[in-house]
């Protein structure tokens, strides 16, 4: 038996069944890419009720002493807002680390820029994509802020104009004149806040996090949509195929090199989709290491889905039991939701699963960090899984069983 | 030439085979009858190289030959030479074309030759070659089957039950293949439950209590099943 040949009759298989893995396919990228956007819209809905921001920079001034008094004890912002004096650097860590959903700079002389009606030190408000309604919380109290500037520096032009016309000073022409440049001040101050998104979840904003979590789910149902490759198998075949001298194990080889070979493809779709909405946002370093993560995570998942349905037995239990098996992992790894919403126990559980182990890959390669440990966790995982695969294969040449 | 089966045993949680000795000579069919779960097809798997005995050999006994005394049992390269196996069911990809099927265990080149002068036109392979395994009747699938089983022309064929649920054009067709096949030298070990097969062959083992015996059938049915 040529080990090539059987390789080529698998692929020919495979060919073959895309007819219908292809409609199964797009139905599960349908409902998974509709999940996705759910959960995007519904994190960006729940980021409106907890917020720890970081407050950076001086705030001994009496103004942002008493606007800051201000947000954490009078205003409604209270039960929204908690706010962590903090340095520039350790709020970028903390960021990082998920343990605040923002940070503002508030910048050297911005409580001069602020009295002299200067544009040049505006305050920086550092955050992801998915805490654009903090953005506004706090641009609404900032403005609210302003504005009582504005009337008091209104009530100082009326008042100064009162003064002159008491010593005599024609009133008409001194006000117009006085609220004129008032007003032509305040117009062209509207650089006071610059928004800057930096991501939030495990260093990912939320679209790329949600859209790295959609394509590993994705992955993950493959399998199910590979269901007619796994299914059509034959006991009887294996048997003769090992009589003529393909093992179990080399046979179980061979059809994961047929099935990767798919697998390459729909990297390929996927990376290039990955190049057009994120090459520009991470750079070339990250989209690589990306694309890297992403074909170690199929890899990975192929050798899984393999390794599943040789264990499991009956078609149903091989396709609810894979199904329910991946909601759990996908679970777990914050898929569904960001990692940090889970217990620490589960977290924990995340990084020694596949699911999470890809996760990690991902999001350690959108930072631009080369994922070594999520790497070689994947690489041991993929082999463990097929060695697995062999041994079972193998016991049920030997024993007699089960057909696929 | 004589291909030698000696003490082979095989022992899963009772003693399946228990040092089974016997041999076919060339030309020569031989059918294997038992009842369910004696351990026919755990022979049939184990003399394929598909399943590993506890103890024992399988050789070719041939004076003049250097492969004499070779364990096949552990020589896979000699057992896929002088063997060819046919397990119970369909071992075909269900989704191929016969054809494509046939690539599996022929060379490209080989196979229009072999419909012409050879198994696959003997068998009438050549005649669904496009046919899709799953448009397949069970007669076809189970020539095509054997046509696979061919390649490389082996000495020894073993089948395991091949008329199974065929219908009697088919099955005709392939005992007509069979008295060929001796006719040439072949030599056939046939797992069968008909007693339609154990006439064609021209001894009969029974398999019981993981021992085989000579039996001589003489086409009572009745006392074979008591025996079982």
């Amino acid at each position: 038996m040529n080990g090539r040949a059987y390789f080529h009759v698998q692929s020919k298989r495979l060919r073959i069944l895309l007819k219908i893995m292809v409609p199964i396919l797009a139905a599960i990228t349908l409902l998974v890419s509709l999940g996705g956007y759910a959960a995007i819209h519904n994190t960006l809905e729940q980021n409106r009720m907890k917020i720890r921001v970081g407050i950076c920079g001086d705030t001994s001034t009496p103004i942002l002493k008493m606007g800051l008094s201000f947000l954490t004890a009078f205003d409604d912002a209270q039960y929204l807002v908690t706010l962590l004096p903090m340095e520039e650097e350790d709020a970028l860590k903390a960021l990082r680390r998920e343990e605040l959903s923002a940070y503002v700079v508030i910048p050297d002389g911005f409580e001069d820029a602020v009295n002299y009606n200067l544009d040049d030190a505006p305050i920086r408000y550092y955050s992801s994509r998915g805490q654009k309604g903090l953005s506004s919380q706090i641009m609404d109290q900032i403005a609210e802020s302003i504005s009582d500037m504005i009337v008091e520096s209104n009530a100082g032009v009326l008042a100064y104009s009162d003064a002159l016309v008491q010593d005599g000073a024609y009133d008409g022409v001194i006000v117009e004149s006085l609220f004129l440049k008032d007003m032509e001040l305040i117009l062209r101050r509207n650089e006071l806040l610059t928004y800057e998104e930096l991501g939030i979840t495990r260093g990912a904003g939320t679209f790329v996090y949600y859209l790295l979590c959609a394509c590993l789910f994705l992955l993950l149902l493959f399998s199910l949509a590979a269901a007619p490759f796994f299914y059509g198998r034959d006991l009887s075949f294996e048997r003769l195929v090992a009589a003529r001298g393909l093992s179990g194990g080399k046979q179980v080889l061979l059809e994961y090199a047929a099935y990767v070979r798919l697998g390459l493809v729909w990297w390929i779709f996927v990376s290039a989709a990955f190049g057009i909405l994120m090459l520009q946002e991470s750079g070339g370093l990250s989209f690589a290491l990306m694309c890297l993560s992403l074909l170690g995570a199929m890899l990975l998942f192929f050798a899984m889905h393999l390794f599943l349905y040789e264990l499991l037995e009956g078609v149903v239990t091989q396709l609810s039991g894979q199904f329910f098996l991946y909601l759990m992992m996908a679970y777990c790894s914050g898929y569904f939701y960001p990692g940090y919403l889970l217990p620490k126990s589960v977290q924990r559980l995340s990084h020694v699963l596949p699911t999470g182990m890809s996760l990690d890959a991902l999001l350690d390669a959108h930072k631009g960090q080369f994922p070594l440990i999520p790497y070689l966790g994947m690489l041991v995982l993929s082999l463990a899984f097929l060695f697995c695969a062999m041994i079972l294969r193998t016991h049920r040449i030997r024993k007699g069983g089960k057909s696929a | 030439m004589e291909f030698c089966i000696e003490g082979i045993s095989k022992q899963y949680k009772k003693t399946v085979l228990d040092h089974v000795s016997f041999s076919i000579a060339s030309g020569a069919c031989i059918s294997l009858v038992g009842a369910n779960g004696s351990g026919k097809s755990t022979l049939l798997s184990i003399l394929a190289g598909v399943n590993k005995a506890d103890g024992g050999s399988f050789f070719v006994s041939d004076d003049v030959s250097e492969e004499s005394r070779r364990d096949l049992l552990t020589d896979g390269r000699l057992r896929n030479r002088l063997i060819g196996y046919v397990p119970q069911g369909t071992p075909l990809i269900e989704e191929l074309s016969a054809m494509d099927n046939l690539l599996l265990w022929y060379s490209r080149r080989d196979i229009p030759e072999s419909c012409e002068n050879g198994v696959i036109g003997l068998l009438g392979v050549s005649e669904f070659l496009d046919v899709a395994v799953h448009k397949m009747s069970g007669g076809m699938k189970k020539r095509l089957s054997i046509a696979c089983a061919m390649a490389g022309n082996p000495s020894l064929l073993l089948l395991d039950e091949p008329t199974a649920a065929l219908d009697l054009p088919c099955r005709e067709k392939i005992y007509g293949f069979f008295r060929d096949f001796k006719a040439n030298g072949g030599a056939l070990l046939l797992v069968t439950h008909e007693p339609e097969e154990i006439t064609l062959s021209d001894t009969c083992y029974l398999l019981k209590n993981g021992q085989v015996s000579v039996y001589p059938y003489d086409g009572d049915v009745h006392t074979l099943a008591e025996r079982l």
